[in-house]
This record gives structure tokens, C-alpha cells and sequence, in this order.
């Protein structure tokens, strides 16, 4: 076994790039721009769920610094965006599907006159019967949402094993129903965007994005133009966790641009916010499973149903995820699910944060509990004697080949959570519990679709390196991670490796930030361009310093030398010089495309995503019985990532997971009712603040995946997933009652503690 | 309304001018955590305001022998910040602190959250409890008001135009075991807004019978309010777990009757028990008292 | 319009505003000092925080009517004007406390404002300085972290 060579910057907390000017207020947000003549927008949106309209702007026309209104007529290309299905009107033309769709932009001179301008647009509706609930949208004679489709999206089917006699044979048989709600990223900065053309008539957007050059594609397919000549910057963007993948305005200022000759900004309200982008999918899951007596897993059935709302965005992509996932990360020889996603009239859903394997595992862990209990078996027993291991096969027919270090979580946790032991009860009124549970994420865009990514290095003059991709920081620091990598393949400190990230002429398209697959996609295309930059790097430095061969050139510190004789030695700069003096730059681009097969249509089978990655967290939660207030006390979370490339945001990724989770289990719900959003606004959609965080102990389980970039794997959705059962399960631990629906809000709670009480009278 | 003047006086006998000069077409603004966030709804009423956030003779805590005289426009943050209130009134000291975040404690001022009439105003059930006075002036003249007699409706009270809250006036205990208790029911740890809560203070004999009682809730009305039912429950029993234990079914039904029909009540009937339980613990232990 | 005689960062300023205008705007708009950021417009995430005579206030809850005479300090008063970071600064920096940056500014002048008044603060008093300021991405664990830091480092001095 070779020993091997100590890492230069990988494993090493590396401070972040861009954190002294988000320090130091000099980090630029889209809202912190200006432009010399600029002038402002505002979106008319609709406040019926489904209806046909017509628009009165003759009041809005003569208000004063108006310059314009775009309605569906003045879109220049073609009215229509999407991820999936290009099913949103750009702006709509004379239907609207959802409270929230935009009807009309008005341009004016000054913020205040577009915003009261906007308010004396007229909108009249004719009235269509809307269809809110997923279930009915399926039946027979349920109005369509969209003419030209039918309400169900998307039909995901696994069948494997055959589900005949398990039943009757088996020791134990659990069968709930699960439900989870609409809920919202609130990333703390509103979308904002600003449009501008440029001399030569290019159009610039500068909006906060996860992915700039599908925003390139869509803007110029909206305004008429050649991709060629639209510009899309994405500037420090203010969070996002699945919120900024779809368009929000940025055509709309890209067409007022055009049309007015002018610079054209706008910054939403945090209550507009709430309608302009996607939400999470409520997901309903029926599940049952099945074990044998000595707690084996003999079945999943599952029947989900996701709620996609007026429009598709990432809903196939969603629902597949769950429906891959449902199973949990277990071993199950017999696999019946059907995983739909349907349209409705509500605000429409999308990617975020564990992209539909954050929705399963508040079943499949919850019936791993039910089933340990009925067993007499612990949580961490009736994991152990079910969880994927190295060789697994899962419920596609995939076999794990390596990096399943699921077994290693799990017993970090039992040993952490058994050493401290359970607080006592402060309060008669107070219970005490605890709940774990795992889970499995897999990367990427998955089931076959190439998942592309593009990086390129390139020497500068002063010996430093330019690195181009497409990786966008959203705060999880991509900005950091991909000069670590680039860094850590020329030997050299990432201080020197300059990355540009902003602006789609810099470099070239390598995915969306989303799906956890920077770090392994975005990051593997960097190492392997390195690696080439490297071999190309040390080949002109072997001519500069005229020697026969690169056989045992080593870099350090920007340097070329040769160890044997160090006087041999050039400087990157040197190399750039001489290069320059014959007209040439040394750049090197190269790819990487992940690896998966696309699923079977009718039974599943395949490989639909690589590589995975796995948890097992715990928590202690306090429960008031009484008001049925539920109250986490500590965590303990027990992260497989593969390799650490940056131990500190690893762990602010485990932290911000871990709090987003305890929201989504305990407070947030946006309220949709009738269509309409009512909890937008950040006093009525309840986000956990500081003091309502637990402890969190964090454990980062190290086990390097091989066809990662040094062994990382994306951890940035995986860290939310396993929260909310493992939150639930604490909860039933402590009173005894189990809580099915999200959030586990004191009513809900409280109703299912009386009802628990009442039954034990009986 | 957009906002077209903003009037800073700098004593009290030039913002009650101006309240008198502007009588009708301006409102008082103090810390503006209320007003500004109506404003941004367009939900204030008047173009004009008068700011006394800074007006010397409303911004301090006054004690005398037998009273707290707290100014109108102190703030949260000085509240909390003081001693004496803390020692006095645990229970107010403890609604101050729910209230919002640091943020909102360091602008928001005890007279703009009384004046506001919210039936979740977290210092108000305590105040109510206390049996606060408050004393209301004019350009012209000055007059008390007991706190109970001060809403009428949400978001109404019985000031008229020209008049504003100068001082809150608190009697300091007139003997032992009469303190006030304070528990309220938020979604979360900071920033919450009472779903419910309770204020209690009652005065015992010496076998623990319960000689007094004022009891004041929060969110389960349209405004802050005694509960006389409750009270006269809980005069001349004896203060033990029994007792609380009844009273917490004696809430429940005072809660139902009141909520019926609404989709809330299901919810409160049953949470009502736990801020009853909560807040006569809190009491108990606050006088010492164990069961 | 109103004269407005304030003092930012250090700097006295006597502007002509109109009544309306909130704090927030006064300091982005008419000022420039855009690090303070705005999130919900009602003084419920804390990303307009600034240090108003001392003590945190939310900026878009201010008239800057009511500013008259006041002291304010906005994160682009924080870092020495050498450019030398504040131990606050310093701290978020090396535990690695930022993700997106957005609610950072008002988090900074939270904890600023508490080292200030408290040089030694607890953990609770820590966590309930910046209980008024959402952060989405952090989890806040590492700022908690980050501000223990920065106290320790002040009380080294």
C-alpha cells in the first residue's frame, strides 16, 4: 500500500473567497446596483387561481412616468419559459392558472410610479373553476390547468420482486398515510434583477441565478434574439436552495430594456417573492411495508402524489426522486410504487433543497419505526439489519458498488447519542424523546440525462490562474471549493487561482447549482482540466528549461523545478511570459459527464443516479403536552460527504441543512388556501430563529468515492433530508404519539395528544 | 397614507401643542415598529405625525414609595434593563422580554404597544393584571384612565384627538404574596407572536387562600381582557396542584364559550390549560411556594 | 422635505429628506451605503440592522425623520478605515460563519453591539443578540461560534 502524499488544500478550511466583502457590505446584490438613466419595473400578477382575463391600462397609461406596458403582445419571441416544459407565458396572454402569474409589467420613471401604476392596471376576470387538490385534478372530469396536457405530469412506476402472499406471510405489516405542505426557500434576498443593451445591442440581465446560461437560452428565446447576443451576469446571489432555477423577471426586464432604450431594475417585495418563484411539492405518501420476524425488510408500496401547482418546472425530475427514494436506504426484495405529479391551480412547485427526497423519508422512517416497534426492536437495531451496504442492490436494481458507508453513520450516532445521556424532564408538563433516522440522496440530474460539466484554466500573465465555470456561488461556496480543487491538482495555494463564475461570456454552460452536483460534476470537470493544464503547463516548462524529459518536474509554489538539480526551476509567470512572447496562452477546457442509465419505464429498473450519499442524524426534543409545543433540544448528525474538501463548510452545510429541516418539521407552511398564499410574509411564515436551535454535533464520515474529484461527494441537499423524521420520531418517543402530516405545529400536535388521551380513557 | 410631515417635538408641552394643533389630522409615532409596518401595508391613517420617541419627560422610569410610573416612550430594552421592575413585577419583566427581538425592544415603547390595542400585545396582560392607570394628557388637561377601560375594540381605544398616553402607573405591592405571573404561547423562541397568554397576580392569607385575583389574557379576543369568571373561581380557594388542575378545566370552558365556532377554538380550549398550568406554576415558584 | 442633521459612520451628514422616507432608504438611497441590506420590509428578519446611538435598531422600522441628531453605524463603519477587519469580522471570517452574505451585515452590528455593551457575554445572551436576525443557510451555530471568538480575542486585548 503507497502512503499517501499529504493534501496541499484539500481537508483544509480554507476561508472563503467572497466572505471579507460580504463582511464588509462591499458584496454587490442585484438590489445594490444602480445605473446612470435607469428606470423601473413592476409585475401586475393575478389574484384568481384560474380564470380568462382582459386588461383595462388606460388608467395606468396616464399616470405620471409611465413609459410603457408590456402586456403578452409586446413579447418579442416566444411567449412561453420552463425548465421541463416550456408551459409559463412569459407573460400571459388571456388565461392565468395560478394567483401569482404576471399579466402585465409596467416601466416608469421611478420605482414608486411603476408600483402605483401597476395598482391602477385593471384586470377583468371571467371566472373558471379552479382545481386545487391533486387528487381531483386526476378524476375523469376535472378541469384542465393546461389546455394541450392532461393534469398528470408525470407517472413514475418501480415494480420489482412481486408483492404476491408477502403480506400474509410476513410477522409484520404497517400501512399510514403521510402528508407534507407547501413550503418556501425564503432565501433573505428578494429576487432582483437588472436589464441593460449594450452598445453593439447585446442585452445584459444581471439577476440572481442558480444556472445563467439556461436563463441565456430562455431570455433570448423570450425576446426574439440569438443566444449570441444576450448576456446573463449572476452577481452574488443571496441564497437560493432550489428558489432561482426558474425564470422570474428576468425577461420581462430584458423586453421593458428593449423597448424603452433604457436601463431597467427591479427589486421585489418579500411579499411579492413569496409568488414569483417555485415551492417546495406537498407530497402525499400512502405507504406500506412489510418485514419478517426477525425484522427484515420484505416489502415497500408506496403510492405518492406531488402537487406541482400551475406549472411543471423540475416536477418529473421531483416526483422520480421520490419515488427512487421512498424505499429508503434499505434492502428491499419486493418494490411496488407509483409516483405521480400532477397540475393543479396552486402556486407552482419546484426544486428545492432534496428535490422530492426531503418529502419520502418522513414515511420510510417513520415506518422504520413503526415496524422496530412492533418487533421490540430499537431504531438503531432495525436499521442495522436493513441498510444498503457496499454491494447492496436498491429497488431500481442498482448495485452500490462502493463509497456506502451508511453502517459507519449510523454506529457514530449510536455512540455519540449513547454516551450523553437523556436530559431529564425540567417540567411534569414536559416530556422527553428521541428519534433517529437515515437517509440516502442521490446526485445529479440523474436517470440517464447527460449531465455535463465544463471547466477551463488558463495561465496569467502574473503566474496566477484563471479559472473559468460554471459553477454558481449561492452561498454554499462553489467560489471556494472549485480553486481548493484546481489548487490541489498544481500544488499551489488557491490565494492565486482567480475563478469567474459571473458572467455567462466567461466560461462555459456546466449545469444548474442544484441537485448537490457541483462539487462532484462541476468539480470533477475542474480536476480533470487541471490535470490536463498540468501536463500541458509542465511540457512548456520542460522546453523552457531544456530538458529531454517532464519525468520527475515537480510543482510547488508556482514553480516548475526539478528536485535532482533545483537550479532547474521556472516560474509560472515565466512560462506565461515566454508563451506570450510567441503569441500563444496556455488554456486548457475539458469536461465531465456523470454516469447513469436511464430508469425502465414500466418496472424501474436502472441506474438512475451516482453517487450516493448517506446520514444518520438524531435529535432530543422536549414536548409540552399540554400546549403541545414541541421544542429540539440537541442533534447529533452523522454526515457521509465522501471527502471533506472544506471541512468548515461542510459543517455550516450540516448546520444550515439541519436548521432549514427543523423549520420544514415544526413551523413552516405557506397556508395555500383557495390558490392564494396566505402566510407571505415572513411574521406569518415561520422561520426557526437562533434561539430555537438545538446543539448541533456534527460528525463528518470520511469514506472517498472514486470517481469523485479527491472522494467528495455533494452534500448540500442531503444534510435536510433525514431532520424531519428523525424530529418526528423523537416526538412520538416522548408522548407516544405519532404526528403524520408537517409541520408538527402546536395545534396539530396538541389535537393528536388530546386524541391519544381520549382513545386511553376509552 | 404617505407620510407628508413629520412633527419632532422636544418637551412634552410641545408635542401635546402640536397633538392639539394637529388634532384629527395626525397620529403619534414612538418607536414606529407598529406604525411603520401599517404604513407599509397603507394602513396608517394620517399624513402627519408627531414623534415622541424622543420627549424627555415620557422616557423614564419613575419609582416612588408606593408606585412605578413608567414613561410612555420607554422602551422595551429599558424596561428589561431594570432592576427594580424586575424585582417588583417578574411577570411584566417577562412579557418585555418576549416582546420580538432585540431589535424591536430597543424601538418599541410600552405606550405605542398599549395605545395599538392588539389583543396579542405581550406587555398588556401583565399591565391589565397589575391593575395599571394610565394617565392620558392633553394640550389642555391631564386625566387617568384604569387600563381595563382603555380598549375599545381591536386596534381602538378611547383616546380622542389631542390626546396621547403619558405615563403607566403601577401600585407596588400594598403587601406580600402579591405578584404577577405571566406565560404566553409563541410558534417559536424569538419573534413570536402570542397565540395566548396569561397574566396573573393574586394575594393569599396566611393558609394559602386566595384573597385576590386578577387574571388577564392575551389573544383571546379582540383585545386584552380580565377574566372575571376565572377570578371569582379563584377567590377563597386554596392555592395547590388541585386548584390548578380545576382551573385549568374552568379556563378551558371560559375559552370555549367565548371562541365557539371559530376554527381556532379546538386549538386554544386545549392550549389554554397549558398557559393556566404554566402561569400558576410560574407564581408558585416566584413566591416561593412549592407543590 | 425636511433637513436631516445625522451622523453615519462617523461622518455628519445634512440632507434634505421627505417625510416618508424610512431609515433604510435614507442609508441605500440617498447615502449609498448599500451593505445594509433590505429582506422583508417589517422589521421581522433583521438584514436592515444598524446601530442607531448604541444600540440595534431595524432601519426599515425608522423614519429618518426621527433621526434627528443620531449616531448611526451601518456595516461599512465596522472595519477600520485601514481596511483592518473588526474582531467580529475577523472571527465570521476564520470559522467560517458567512454562506451567502445576505443577512450578514445586520448579524455583524448585532453582535458588535453586544461585544460593545458586554465584552464577556454568555451563550445565551449571545444567542438572543442575534435572535432578530434570520439567517437561511448558516444554521447560526457558527456564528454563535464566531462571536464567542470575537469576545475572547477583545478580552485578549
Amino acid at each position: 500500500m503507497s502512503l499517501q502524499k499529504p493534501f496541499i488544500t484539500v481537508g483544509k478550511s480554507e476561508r472563503r473567497k467572497d466572505g471579507r466583502d460580504k463582511l464588509t457590505g462591499k458584496a454587490l446584490y442585484p438590489q445594490d446596483m444602480c445605473l446612470d438613466n435607469m428606470v423601473f419595473g413592476a409585475t401586475v400578477r393575478s389574484t384568481e387561481p384560474h380564470a380568462k382575463f382582459t386588461l383595462d391600462l388606460d388608467a395606468a397609461h396616464v399616470c405620471e412616468g409611465v413609459l410603457k406596458i408590456l402586456t403578452a403582445k409586446d413579447v418579442l419571441g416566444h411567449n412561453h419559459h420552463g425548465v421541463l416544459f416550456k408551459d409559463h407565458e412569459v407573460i400571459c396572454k388571456e388565461k392565468v392558472r395560478r394567483v401569482g402569474d404576471p399579466v402585465a409589467f409596467v416601466v416608469a420613471e421611478t420605482e414608486e410610479q411603476a408600483l402605483y401604476a401597476a395598482g391602477q392596471v385593471k384586470v377583468h376576470y371571467e371566472l373558471l373553476t379552479p382545481v386545487l387538490d391533486p387528487e381531483v385534478a386526476l378524476q375523469e372530469d376535472a378541469p384542465r390547468v393546461h389546455d394541450n396536457h392532461s393534469n398528470l405530469v408525470y407517472h413514475y412506476k418501480c415494480r420489482r420482486g412481486d408483492l404476491k402472499n408477502v403480506y400474509e406471510n410476513a410477522a409484520v405489516v404497517v400501512e399510514r398515510v403521510y402528508d407534507t405542505p407547501f413550503v418556501d426557500h425564503a432565501f433573505l434576498q428578494p429576487e432582483s434583477g437588472l436589464a441593460y443593451k449594450e452598445e453593439d445591442g447585446t442585452v445584459v440581465v444581471l439577476a440572481s441565478t442558480q444556472y445563467p446560461h439556461f436563463d441565456r437560452m430562455e431570455v433570448a428565446e423570450a425576446i426574439g434574439y440569438e443566444e449570441g447576443k444576450v448576456v446573463i451576469i449572476n452577481p452574488i446571489v443571496g441564497g437560493a436552495f432550489g428558489g432561482r432555477e426558474d425564470l422570474s423577471m428576468q425577461a420581462h426586464l430584458a423586453l421593458a430594456t428593449i423597448y424603452t432604450g433604457r436601463p431597467v431594475k427591479m427589486t421585489m417585495a418579500r411579499e411579492e417573492s413569496f409568488y414569483a418563484h417555485s415551492k417546495r411539492h406537498p407530497i402525499k405518501i400512502k405507504m406500506k411495508s412489510a418485514a419478517d420476524a426477525d425484522g427484515k425488510l420484505l416489502a415497500c408500496e408506496a403510492e405518492i402524489i406531488g402537487d406541482t401547482g400551475a406549472y411543471a418546472s423540475w416536477a418529473i425530475n421531483v416526483l422520480r426522486k421520490a419515488g427512487v427514494h421512498v424505499t429508503g436506504p434499505y434492502e428491499v426484495p419486493n418494490v411496488h410504487v407509483d409516483s405521480r405529479s400532477v397540475y393543479t391551480n396552486n402556486p407552482f412547485a419546484g426544486a428545492m433543497r432534496g428535490f422530492g427526497a426531503t418529502q419520502v423519508p418522513v414515511a420510510y422512517e417513520q415506518q422504520m419505526d413503526l415496524i422496530g416497534e412492533a418487533l421490540g426492536l430499537s431504531p438503531y437495531e432495525i436499521r442495522k439489519r436493513n441498510i444498503f451496504r457496499k454491494g447492496s442492490i436498491t429497488g431500481n436494481g442498482q448495485v452500490l458498488v462502493e463509497s456506502v458507508p451508511l453502517e459507519r453513520c449510523l454506529d457514530t450516532l449510536q455512540e455519540a447519542m449513547t454516551a450523553e445521556p437523556m436530559a431529564m424532564s425540567p417540567s411534569p408538563d414536559v416530556k422527553v424523546g428521541r428519534g433517529i433516522a437515515v437517509s440516502w440522496y442521490g446526485t445529479g440530474y440523474g436517470n440517464g440525462y447527460p449531465d455535463v460539466s465544463v471547466a477551463t484554466i488558463e495561465l496569467c500573465k502574473n503566474g496566477d490562474i484563471n479559472l473559468r465555470v460554471g459553477a454558481t456561488e449561492v452561498g454554499q461556496g462553489s467560489k471556494t471549493i472549485m480553486p481548493q480543487l484546481c489548487a490541489e491538482a498544481l500544488s499551489m495555494t488557491p490565494e492565486n487561482i482567480h475563478i469567474l463564475c459571473e458572467n455567462t461570456n466567461d466560461f462555459e454552460d456546466s449545469g444548474t447549482a442544484a441537485a448537490s452536483r457541483q462539487t462532484y460534476n462541476t468539480g470533477n470537470a475542474v480536476k480533470v482540466a487541471t490535470e490536463s493544464f498540468k501536463k500541458a503547463l509542465l511540457e512548456e516548462a520542460r522546453l523552457l528549461l531544456k530538458l529531454n524529459s517532464a519525468a520527475g518536474l515537480v510543482l510547488e509554489h508556482q514553480e516548475v523545478y526539478l528536485p535532482m538539480l533545483p537550479s532547474k526551476r521556472i516560474h509560472f509567470s515565466e512560462v506565461a511570459k515566454a508563451l506570450e512572447a510567441e503569441g500563444r496562452t496556455l488554456m486548457v477546457t475539458e469536461s465531465f459527464t456523470a454516469q447513469t442509465v436511464g430508469m425502465d419505464s414500466e418496472t424501474g429498473e436502472g441506474a438512475p443516479y451516482w453517487p450516493y450519499t448517506f446520514n444518520a442524524y438524531g435529535v432530543e426534543v422536549e414536548v409540552q403536552i399540554k400546549t403541545g409545543r414541541v421544542q429540539v433540544t440537541k442533534a447529533w448528525c452523522a454526515q457521509d460527504v465522501g471527502r471533506a474538501i472544506n471541512p468548515a463548510l461542510v459543517e455550516g452545510q450540516i448546520d444550515g441543512g439541519f436548521v432549514m429541516g427543523l423549520g420544514y418539521t415544526l413551523y413552516e407552511d405557506l397556508g395555500v388556501k383557495g390558490g392564494h398564499i396566505q402566510n407571505n410574509k415572513f411574521a406569518k411564515y415561520i422561520l426557526p430563529t437562533a434561539m430555537d436551535i438545538p446543539i448541533i454535533n456534527k460528525y463528518i464520515i470520511e469514506d472517498p468515492e472514486n470517481t469523485a474529484p479527491y472522494g467528495a461527494k455533494g452534500i448540500g441537499e442531503p444534510v435536510m433530508v433525514p431532520v424531519a423524521p428523525a424530529i418526528l420520531n423523537a416526538i412520538a418517543d416522548a408522548t407516544g404519539v405519532r404526528i403524520y402530516d408537517l409541520p408538527a405545529t402546536p395545534d396539530r400536535v396538541l389535537k393528536a395528544l388530546v386524541a391519544h388521551r381520549n382513545q386511553n380513557v376509552l | 397614507m404617505k407620510i407628508q410631515h413629520v412633527i419632532k417635538p422636544e418637551t412634552l408641552r410641545e408635542a401635546l401643542i402640536a397633538l392639539g394643533d394637529y388634532k384629527g389630522e395626525s397620529e403619534v409615532i414612538a418607536g414606529g415598529t407598529d406604525l411603520l409596518v401599517k404604513m407599509r401595508e397603507g394602513h396608517n391613517r394620517y399624513s402627519t405625525l408627531i414623534d415622541i420617541s424622543d420627549v424627555p419627560e415620557i422616557r423614564e422610569i419613575h419609582e416612588t414609595e408606593d408606585t412605578f410610573e413608567i414613561g410612555a416612550a420607554v422602551t422595551f430594552s429599558e424596561i428589561v434593563a431594570h432592576e427594580g421592575i424586575k424585582q417588583a413585577f417578574v411577570g411584566l419583566w417577562e412579557a418585555c422580554v418576549s416582546v420580538g427581538a432585540p431589535q424591536i425592544r430597543n424601538k418599541g415603547t410600552i405606550g405605542g404597544n398599549i395605545a395599538n390595542a392588539s389583543p396579542a400585545a405581550d406587555s398588556v396582560p401583565p399591565l391589565m393584571a397589575l391593575e395599571a392607570v394610565l394617565l392620558i394628557g392633553s394640550a389642555i388637561d391631564s386625566k387617568r384612565v384604569p387600563l381595563s377601560q382603555f380598549f375599545q375594540g381591536k386596534g381602538n381605544n378611547v383616546l380622542q384627538p389631542g390626546e396621547m398616553i403619558l405615563k403607566i402607573i403601577l401600585q407596588k405591592a400594598p403587601q406580600k404574596h402579591k405578584n404577577v405571573a405571566f406565560a404566553k404561547l409563541g410558534l417559536r423562541n424569538a419573534l413570536a407572536i402570542s397565540r395566548l397568554s396569561v397574566a396573573m397576580t393574586l394575594t393569599l392569607d396566611d393558609n394559602n387562600q386566595i384573597v385576590t385575583a386578577a387574571v388577564a389574557t392575551g389573544s383571546l379576543g379582540l383585545v386584552v381582557m380580565r377574566e372575571p369568571l376565572i377570578e371569582a373561581f379563584l377567590i377563597g380557594r386554596v392555592l395547590d396542584d388541585a386548584l390548578i388542575e380545576e382551573t385549568e378545566a374552568q379556563f378551558s370552558e371560559v375559552v370555549e364559550t367565548r371562541l365557539k365556532g371559530r376554527s381556532t377554538c379546538e386549538f386554544k380550549k386545549e392550549a389554554i390549560k397549558g398557559i393556566t398550568y404554566t402561569v400558576m406554576k410560574k407564581w408558585m415558584a416566584q413566591e416561593g411556594m412549592t407543590c | 422635505m425636511l433637513e436631516l442633521k445625522i451622523t453615519v459612520n462617523g461622518k455628519s451628514y445634512c440632507e434634505q429628506i421627505p417625510a416618508h422616507l424610512r431609515l433604510l432608504d435614507f442609508l441605500r438611497e440617498t447615502l449609498g451605503l448599500t451593505g445594509t441590506k433590505e429582506g422583508c420590509g417589517e422589521g421581522e428578519c433583521g438584514a436592515c440592522t444598524v446601530i442607531m446611538d448604541g444600540k440595534t435598531v431595524d432601519s426599515c422600522l425608522v423614519l429618518a425623520a426621527q433621526c434627528q441628531g443620531k449616531e448611526i453605524i451601518t456595516i461599512e463603519g465596522v472595519a477600520a478605515e485601514d481596511g483592518t477587519l473588526h474582531p467580529v469580522q475577523e472571527a465570521f471570517l476564520e470559522v467560517g460563519a458567512v454562506q451567502c452574505g445576505y443577512c450578514i451585515p445586520g448579524m455583524v452590528l448585532s453582535a458588535k453591539a453586544l461585544l460593545d455593551a458586554v465584552p464577556h457575554p454568555t451563550d445565551a445572551e449571545i444567542k438572543e443578540t442575534v435572535s432578530g436576525n434570520l439567517c437561511r443557510c448558516t444554521g447560526y451555530d457558527k456564528m454563535f461560534e464566531a462571536v464567542k471568538m470575537a469576545s475572547e480575542q477583545k478580552g485578549a486585548k
